[in-house]
């Protein structure tokens, strides 16, 4: 072992987006706190606009009670990650995400949300509409890309047939590019451990000699990973090592012992540091519950009384500070093909 | 860990944005207007790249999009670097370091004389840079002499990846049409789309003659041309020199050129720098040098020493050729956004979406450029 640093301590994932559990939950707790504050004095704004303060206490009241803690704020986006999976299935069926893109854009849609709830929170921007921009976002990052008009025709039919009144326009996800990728500080790359899985799946071949059982393990470990992409262990661990963690759960579950490999690999000191982190990513993929639509349902009713109205485009604040701005529309229509 | 101060993403957006100063205009495309700017602070030159996306019907463009995700992870003497990136309404800025020149018009000035030891010294710098990039598993896809960008002391950097993107996944299937013609690989005028750090040095060992002959070694006027150009050149190649050759996409039937004598329209140049751009313009990707194994070649090794990077030959009238590189710059942006941008070119149905499509010249540089497979008069002149 040599103290040379790794290429993977070069990439903006490593540099920028790693932190403690603790860390984690200081800075959502004061992200929470600061955006609480923005959402009272944009409601304390809104009244000034047209001089009426009638409604303030009432509205002022009904957020207060409202307001959500950075745990439902995390089972709200947690929610709105599910979605991502979903969709991305729906865009493979249609054809317009190849299979073998399919992985990279769900997983990099999936960890661009989590990073922008950390620059972020759901009083400013609900994450239903941030996890579309995060979404196609991603096709673009992945080398899948596709027209906003392509992107955008699904989701259309589908409200259709739902009978929704409200219809996703191209500018919903366009105008909010720029908040998510400010948001991201412009670092696209996202390593994920699929590959790792691979590289791992390849290695293991020398050392354990059922194939037929390993090839299982392997192709199970994707389900755990696809799990731990809405965990936090994205934020704490790297990628090889969540890869390594998916295999041992898939390993446990159809009954191959890799810890021989495991053993013949890696030096018992160095074993010793790699269980400990093994240990967590199983434990914490293993207790990861998806929300519920119900629960979801309830935040997201919570939400609409408690959006800071600065951001909120059909609130009475915004339309102002859009009219005051003369914000030239940032997609042109006139811009046929 | 505390908390900082500034936790929104507007809010150190914000932040970056006022650390720095614009100057003066250097240049400006349709798509792009460099400036010239300053950190506040620190007073470091920098050059500030603002793209407008104005009226981009779907979003942040591809080439914006892979030039911003290959150099925020990249860090090396020999790649330009990018400081900061920073928007401003819908436009979006690249902060990065500030380039006096580059290769081209540092080739393109005849009045400068290469040293055998300069010419090694530019290409072990790019070499240097580009083995960065694919270790670091990015291909390049658009090198040529006006992307190698020189530095006030010499050194030269990797610039321009708005075609930039990963490889190594094989199930992916790539563009074959990127990189501009006269550098671009026979496999990918051939059709490839699955192909490896060997297309970055195919365009390395193009430039690398180019810096030997001062005009460009394979300069064909359309695609099919191109293939005609670097068969001339090069000789037709057989199943022999490539196997599997006949299996790739688009099978066509060339004429037989013979291999012509390499040394003897480089006669000025040494037998190991022949060896090296040989292998560097292998016709068989699979054997074609790497960029790792050509740092270790001979070439580098042997006398003359490579040039140190201050005292590499530049153009004189150094305040226009840096107008010039910049606005260059502009231009160059334009090309890629009319070509990587148009909304058509995207659904290619190739996977791969960011083609590159140059019209005509497939060059922004002068026509009258000599054409290949001439003798030339080298400018190797000994030492003085």
């Amino acid at each position: 072992m040599t103290d040379k640093p790794q290429l993977y301590e070069q990439a903006s994932q490593y540099r920028h987006w790693r932190f403690t559990r603790e860390s984690l939950d200081k800075l959502r707790a004061a992200n929470n706190e600061r955006g609480i504050e923005r959402v009272l004095r944009g409601l304390r704004e809104e009244a000034h606009v047209d001089d009426d303060h009638s409604m303030l206490e009432t509205r002022v009241s009904e957020a207060t009670n409202n307001l959500l803690t950075p745990a439902e704020e995390l089972e709200l986006i947690d929610y709105y990650l599910q979605m991502i999976k979903v969709y991305a299935q729906s865009y493979r069926k249609n054809g317009l995400l190849k299979p073998e893109a399919l992985d990279n854009v769900k997983a990099t849609a999936i960890n661009f949300m989590k990073r922008f709830y950390l620059h972020n929170v759901v009083f400013d921007y609900p994450p239903k509409s941030i996890m579309l921009t995060c979404f196609y976002l991603a096709t673009k990052v992945e080398n899948a890309f596709m027209k906003i008009d392509d992107f955008v025709r699904p989701l259309q039919a589908a409200e259709t047939k739902r009978g929704s009144k409200v219809q996703t326009k191209n500018e919903d996800i366009l105008e909010l590019e720029f908040v998510v990728i400010q948001s991201l500080q412009f670092e696209l790359a996202v390593h994920h451990p699929y590959r790792a899985a691979y590289g791992l799946y390849l290695e293991m071949q020398a050392y354990i000699n059922d194939a037929a059982l390993l090839k299982d393990v392997f192709d199970r470990s994707h389900h755990y990973i696809d799990l731990s992409l809405f965990t936090d262990l994205v934020f704490l661990y790297q990628p090889p090592q969540i890869a390594l963690g998916a295999f041992k759960l898939a390993a446990r579950e159809k009954d191959l012992d890799i810890d021989t490999y495991l053993t013949q690999r890696f030096d018992a000191r160095l074993l010793e540091m790699l269980f400990t982190v093994l240990d967590d990513i199983q434990d914490t993929v293993s207790a990861f519950k998806n929300t519920s639509q119900k629960d979801a349902q309830v935040i997201d009713r919570k939400l609409i009384l408690c959006r800071n109205p600065e951001k909120n485009p059909s609130s009475k604040l915004y339309k102002k500070k859009a009219a005051g701005q003369g914000d030239v529309p940032y997609v042109s229509d006139s811009d046929s093909d | 860990m505390d908390v900082p101060q500034a936790i929104l993403g507007e809010e150190i957006n914000k932040e970056t944005e006022s650390l720095y100063k614009k100057e003066k205009k250097l240049g400006e495309g349709t798509y792009a207007v460099v400036y010239l700017g300053h950190h506040i602070k620190t007073k470091r030159k920098v050059g500030i790249k603002k793209i407008k996306l104005g009226n981009m019907r779907s979003g942040l463009d591809m080439s914006a999009i892979r030039e911003v995700k290959a150099l925020r992870e990249l860090r090396h003497p020999n790649v330009i670097e990018l400081i900061d990136v920073f928007s401003h309404k819908t436009n979006l800025n690249l902060v990065l370091e500030f380039l006096d020149t580059d290769l081209e018009n540092v080739i393109k000035d005849k009045s400068l004389v290469f040293m055998p030891a300069d010419i090694k010294s530019w290409m072990m710098m790019a070499l240097r840079g580009l083995d960065h990039c694919h270790r670091c598993w990015l291909l390049h896809r658009d090198l040529k002499p006006n992307n190698f960008l020189i530095a006030s002391d010499g050194q030269l950097k990797l610039a321009d990846f708005g075609l930039a993107r990963e490889f190594g996944d094989v199930k992916r299937a790539m563009t074959s049409q990127t990189v501009t013609r006269w550098y671009r690989a026979p496999e990918l005028l051939l059709g490839a789309t699955n192909y490896t750090g060997s297309i970055d040095i195919w365009a390395m060992g193009c430039v690398f003659a180019e810096l030997l002959l001062r005009v460009p070694y394979l300069s064909g006027e359309s695609d099919l041309e191109q293939l005609t150009t670097i068969f001339k050149a090069r000789g037709t190649p057989t199943e022999d020199d490539w196997p599997g050759l006949s299996k790739l996409p688009m099978g066509f039937k060339f004429e037989k050129h013979p291999r012509p004598a390499f040394a003897e329209l480089f006669h000025g140049a040494s037998d190991d720098a022949l060896d090296l751009m040989n292998r560097m313009l292998t016709y068989n990707p699979v054997a074609r040098i790497t960029a790792a194994e050509a740092l270790q070649h001979p070439y580098f090794r042997n006398s003359p020493r490579p040039t140190q990077p201050a005292k590499l030959p530049r153009p004189k009238q150094e305040y226009v050729a840096e107008e010039e590189g910049l606005d260059s710059d502009g231009a160059r942006r334009k090309r890629h956004y009319n070509d990587a941008f148009g909304d058509d070119v995207f659904s290619d149905g190739k996977g791969d979406s960011a083609v590159a499509h140059r019209e005509g010249s497939g060059h922004s540089r002068d026509q009258d450029a000599q054409p290949t497979a001439k003798r030339m008069d080298l400018r190797i002149s000994s030492p003085a």
